[in-house]
């Protein structure tokens, strides 16, 4: 899958690692490294954007 | 769901160049057990180190809403990770060759810099349940891995032995 199909808004599910890492400072920093992106639901981001058209063409119309 | 995504192509160092997604719950009762587990990950892994050593693990907020960002490096160090063979990038993350012309001999784009994007598709018999496995092999600097295999459950590997 193409991941430019992905948007703000979409409900996706993440599959990840969390792994320690060395940083500076003989430290270690917990981060969360993305393994796999799934799209689960893209309807609200699309009917955001549908409503989003319609107010921009309602006002300027006006 | 999604705040934020990025697709870094801005020339900087290389070793640095990543994806990142950030994604937040809404403040829904799952992603707070999300957030807990993460926390209580990060105590476990932090028993694998001197103590005091590990750093504090702190959820963003966005939108007011708490959130977590979750990314991969596109290259990988050969000084980290001597061994692993290079492979090369898929046309859909580098349709015009631009991270493809950036390796060289100190980074390479190796299994662990992938990325896999799926999209849910509605099946008639069970539902709308994803099921699919991920396989991690780990060569690099990281010391303790755990794994998020969908639906909230973990799998803890130390060492490449898997513990619980």
């Amino acid at each position: 899958m193409d991941p430019v199909c992905f948007r703000i808004g979409d409900i996706i599910e993440v599959q990840a690692t969390i792994s320690a890492i060395p940083v500076k400072g003989n430290k270690f920093k917990t981060i969360a490294q993305l393994r796999s992106l799934a799209l689960i639901d893209g309807s609200f981001t699309e009917v955001s954007a549908n409503q989003n058209k319609l107010n921009c063409s309602s006002s300027s119309a006006m | 769901m999604i705040l934020r995504r990025v697709i870094s192509t801005a020339k900087r160092t290389q070793g640095y160049l990543r994806q990142t997604v950030q994604v937040t719950g809404l403040n829904l009762p799952l992603f707070e057990t999300c957030i807990d587990n993460m926390q209580h990950h990060r105590q476990v892994l932090s028993r694998q180190v001197p103590e005091g050593d590990m750093e504090a693990f702190s959820p963003n907020t966005s939108l007011s809403y708490p959130s977590i960002e979750f990314g991969t490096r596109y290259f990988t160090s050969r000084r980290d990770d001597p061994l692993s063979a290079a492979m090369p990038f898929d046309h859909a993350i580098d349709p015009k060759g631009i991270l493809t012309s950036m390796i060289a001999n100190r980074y390479f784009h190796g299994e662990d810099n992938k990325v896999l994007y799926y999209r849910l598709v509605p099946s008639s018999g069970n539902g709308q349940q994803l099921r699919y496995v991920f396989i991690f092999i780990h060569n690099g600097r990281t010391i303790v891995i755990m794994m998020l295999t969908g639906s909230n459950r973990w799998i803890l590997y130390v060492s490449g032995s898997a513990i619980s």
